[in-house]
């Protein structure tokens, strides 16, 4: 059964924090268990996604955050105009799609497939905040690997990695 | 400038040897049995407008293409010899790259629709109330009165500032590097060795600190003298070169 109070209650939380909020964090204020809240949210998101309510819920692995309905998106654009997120040029899809599925990488091993230099698009996908810094490999050198972030499955609408599209098979 | 501007268009050069190989319509594999690499090295003339890091990047390709044909014109006993960590030729290797290649660039395009569906939901900023609520100004015992008087009194600061810039005087320079050389130079002469402090005079002024600071790098640079210090910010020795 739909707890409204508490489902209120975290809807307004996110309304005021903006940004996402870790489950376990609102388990912890709320009093509640964090699976027990996971399977709440999980239920909420679906129901807002179904039924015609205003904002939805995003989960983006064990965190989540308000959004605007999809459905809306060419209201808001004739409205608002362009949304501050910029596209991203094939340099840095081709890099973030390599990232994604080999993580954590190495800038080396990302160049050695792209034959190209990657340094630049490094910078501005962590100036983005699409991928970070996960600690360094133990090899010659010990070079930064990196990893995609929670902004990564934002700018791409996905809950967890798990939803990335299979990679082709091998020729 | 032609081939410069079509090389922009691709993201390196596994890219434009894909791009190469579906225009010919044929499979990664049969490569080396085509025109590729000649049609790779006629889109690399004329690239000197690139910018060299690009620009290598493609020119080692390019080397490669070249050293792969003419190891097909070796007898095929000692082509064999020469494979890496893997048991790959220098063939294999290329087609398995580019098979690699080939797998990202595709899925970045699957990326690219995920993205462009994306966009069509968004976020807002945290509140602000959130992020500063102790940095909040808050006026207390003030009136519109008040506010006003401390309004005016600011627009007529700016209005003074505006007429009036502040005159400056500058003054000639006391100490010159030319002269403080030749003053170090002649203490040098009466005395062997003397400490960097000696130099100034009893309440040394900024300009004069600087200016004999300098002279002293001068004349080090010169080799006139050679200076010692034991330890940082420690005293500075400063001895006559060539009086030992």
């Amino acid at each position: 059964m739909r707890d409204a109070e508490l489902m209120g209650k975290i809807e307004n939380i996110l309304f005021a924090a903006g940004d996402s909020m870790g489950i376990g964090e609102l388990a912890a204020f709320l009093g509640k268990d964090e699976a027990e809240l996971t399977a709440l949210l999980e239920e909420e998101i679906v129901r807002r996604e179904r039924e015609d309510s205003g904002l939805v819920i995003k989960r983006f692995e064990d965190r989540v955050q308000l959004a605007t309905r999809e459905e809306y998106a060419e209201m808001l654009f004739s409205l608002f105009g362009e949304s501050s997120e910029e596209e991203l040029t094939r340099a840095m899809l081709e890099t973030l799609s390599i990232i994604a599925y080999k993580q954590p990488v190495t800038r080396g091993e990302i160049e050695e497939l792209r034959g190209v230099n990657t340094s630049y698009v490094l910078g501005v996908l962590l100036e983005k905040n699409l991928i970070h810094e996960a600690g360094r490999k133990e090899a010659l050198g010990r070079p930064i690997l990196y990893a995609t972030s929670e902004g990564f499955l934002r700018h791409f609408g996905l809950s967890s990695l798990e939803e990335l599209p299979p990679l082709p098979q091998e020729a | 400038m032609a081939y410069a501007y079509k090389l922009a268009n691709f993201e390196g050069p596994l890219d434009l040897l894909l791009h190469l190989i579906s225009k010919a319509k044929i499979e990664i594999q049969d490569i080396f049995v085509s025109q590729i690499t000649e049609q790779y090295l006629q889109y690399m003339e004329g690239c000197e407008f690139l910018d060299l890091e690009s620009a290598s990047d493609f020119l080692q390709m390019a080397a490669t293409l070249v050293y792969i044909k003419s190891r097909a014109l070796l007898p095929e006993k000692r082509r064999g010899e020469e494979v890496d960590e893997n048991g790959l030729t220098p063939e294999e290797q290329l087609v398995a790259r580019l098979n690699e290649y080939k797998r990202f660039k595709m899925v970045s395009e699957e990326l690219k629709e995920l993205e462009s569906r994306a966009r069509g939901s968004r976020y807002k900023l945290p509140e602000e109330i959130l992020a500063g609520a102790e940095q909040e100004t808050v006026f207390t015992n003030s009136s519109v009165d008040a506010l006003m008087a401390a309004y005016l009194k600011v627009l007529a600061k700016v209005k003074r500032l505006e007429q009036k810039p502040e005159s400056v005087v500058i003054y000639r320079d006391h100490f010159s590097v030319k002269k403080q050389m030749r003053v170090i130079l002649a203490r040098l002469t009466i005395k062997s060795r003397v400490c960097f402090e000696e130099l100034l005079s009893e309440a040394p002024s900024r300009e004069e600190l600087a200016v004999t600071f300098l002279s002293l790098l001068e004349l080090l640079h010169a080799e006139k003298v050679s200076i010692a210090q034991k330890a940082a910010f420690g005293e500075i020795l400063i001895e006559k070169r060539g009086s030992k």
